[in-house]
């Protein structure tokens, strides 16, 4: 079972994952300021 | 006719809620502790009587009930709501006796929040209390975070078959590994990987920030604790406001959003299942709710003139909204703000958020993203029937670590606790009114305390009505458990009256 026996690849592979979880948020948060960043030149342009 | 509970049935109950206080007791260690690396003297004692009144009441039930017979899934269930209203009481000891609650029942408010990772919280003078009860606090959320019954089925309850019905009474269904006692393993494996890497990151940013070497690792700790099991608690009154820091916020963002997700898409992604994070119907439904609640709060934002330029809305409005939909409650405004400052629509907004919630099976509270994706797949469906050929045969599919199909009885379960957190949420706004707050304000308040989220509004406060604070304490109970073991319970407790 993987989450008694740790082996030198598992570690490797929860490294993996971990990165890919750290890199998804990152992706999310680049994404969320140019949501923001549109609706901001959105409302300026058109909405004031 | 239902059958009235028997002896045997009080007995199972019994002696499993009693291992589950005796794991909670044995969690007071750590401010013991803690207590005793600072010097804390009062803080030693406090938590000493706690343990041992935890002890006597965990090892007496034990005692009491001692049976040889197997736990079915009602008795499963049973234990689970019970040992969290009965972990509440004993464990709410050396909370009291610090001096730093205005009664018994705020103390146990404090302890029923920390556990289902609320964060709303009555304590006095929180910028001056010990290290040890700053320790106790940040370690009930911590743990009420992977859940007490996976800390008592990790450390004390050992190959039973009735594991695996108090584990999903807890609010987690889904097996990681084809053992309950491995899962619950697999769960601790996950956190506490994170908790060394959090904490690190979240203590050196400490120190760059100013901070004395073992504050920094203090804060740092409690912090980490709070963002991954999306508690809430902080050390500080001012919560993430406190620090000013550009570094902790985006720290405590990336930690809370990564303890939303679901304990099962950890373990996909960390065996090598890569390519899930962005398949998985929870990961869709969160990343879809939070741009939609995004879009909405800021334009509510940007109406009332709140905040001006996209870093600020960013960074003040994103953290606020991902806090609300992550069910966390750390915030970087004045609880005040929300009502002063950011106008209806951007209350709404989080409101929403924080009603939706995390994942399933994670750390995070709410109706949860796997609900929603099948409600909306269910009505996707629905209205393709419609389009096509009667006799054509429409399958409603959705990807949890692999495609499953969706059959009705899925969708009616999810709509039946969909409709019981709606519901909730209303009559406790509904009781906040009647109390004389606003009814935004006091559906702001109860969606908080029910969706386990903990943002606040300012009702939350020791002056706050008891009946007020009773219902938020059964409210972040039902919440957290999701109320199928809540029914469990009231249905027992019910047929103690009407059964044969």
């Amino acid at each position: 079972v993987r989450a008694e026996r740790f082996r030198g690849s598992d570690y490797r592979r929860y490294l993996a994952g971990i990165a890919t979880e750290l890199l998804f948020v990152i992706v999310l948060f680049a994404a969320g300021f140019l949501l923001i960043a549109a609706i901001d030149w959105v409302f300026i342009r058109w909405l004031t | 006719m239902f059958r009235r509970p028997k002896l045997q049935d009080w007995q199972i109950v019994g002696l499993y809620t009693g291992k589950i206080i005796v794991g909670v007791g044995l969690m007071m260690l750590v401010p013991i502790v803690t207590g005793m690396v600072f010097a804390e003297w009062s803080v030693v004692l406090d938590f000493i009587i706690g343990i041992l009144v935890a002890l006597t009441v965990g090892f007496g039930l034990q005692l009491l009930c001692e049976t040889k017979r197997e736990m079915n899934w009602m008795h499963g269930l049973v234990t689970a709501a019970a040992s969290w209203l009965v972990a509440m009481v004993v464990a709410a000891v050396p909370g009291y006796l610090s001096g730093h609650y205005g009664s018994y029942l705020d103390a146990s408010f404090d302890l029923m929040s920390g556990f289902t990772t609320t964060g709303l919280y009555l304590l006095q003078d929180l910028d001056h209390i010990s290290n040890g009860l700053n320790m106790w606090r940040h370690l009930l959320t911590y743990a009420g975070g992977q859940g007490i019954i996976v800390v008592a089925l990790t450390f004390l309850i050992r190959g039973t078959s009735g594991a695996f019905m108090m584990y999903v009474g807890e609010g987690k269904d889904e097996k990681l590994l084809p053992n309950i006692i491995q899962t619950a393993r697999a769960i601790w494996l996950v956190s506490l990987t994170f908790l060394a890497l959090g904490t690190v990151l979240l203590s050196a940013a400490n120190f760059i920030e100013g901070m004395d070497p073992v504050r920094s690792v203090l804060h740092g700790l409690w912090i980490y604790m709070s963002s991954w099991s999306t508690g809430g608690f902080a050390p500080q009154s001012y919560s993430v406001l406190y620090y000013h820091s550009l570094m902790i916020e985006t720290l405590t963002m990336v930690f809370f959003i990564i303890g939303s997700f679901n304990f099962a898409l950890h373990w996909a992604v960390w065996t090598g299942n890569r390519r899930e994070i962005y398949r998985n119907v929870e990961i869709i439904s969160f990343v879809s709710t939070l741009f939609i609640i995004v879009s909405l709060g800021t334009y509510g934002l940007m109406q009332v003139e709140a905040l001006s330029g996209t870093a600020a809305f960013f960074r003040t409005g994103f953290y606020q909204f991902a806090s609300a939909h992550t069910a966390t409650g750390l915030i970087t405004i004045y609880s005040g703000q929300f009502v002063n400052q950011w106008g209806v629509l951007a209350m709404i907004a989080s409101i929403i958020a924080m009603a939706i919630g995390g994942s399933a099976a994670s750390t995070a509270g709410g109706i949860k993203g796997m609900r929603l994706g099948i409600i909306f797949k269910s009505f996707v469906t629905d209205i393709r029937r419609l389009m096509l050929p009667e006799s054509t045969v429409v399958l409603q599919k959705i990807h949890h670590i692999k495609t499953l199909v969706i059959e009705d009885k899925q969708v009616r379960a999810a709509m039946t606790v969909m409709l019981a957190f709606i519901f909730m949420h209303l009559t406790g706004a509904i009781l906040g009114t009647i109390y004389g707050y606003s009814f935004i304000e006091a559906l702001f308040e109860s969606v908080s305390a029910g969706s386990t989220s903990g943002l606040s509004v300012g009702i939350t406060s020791p002056d706050m009505p008891a009946l007020l604070k009773v219902y938020f304490i059964l409210a972040m109970w039902a919440g957290r458990l999701e109320f199928v073991a809540v029914f469990a319970l009231i249905g027992f407790v019910a047929r103690i009256v009407r059964g044969r």
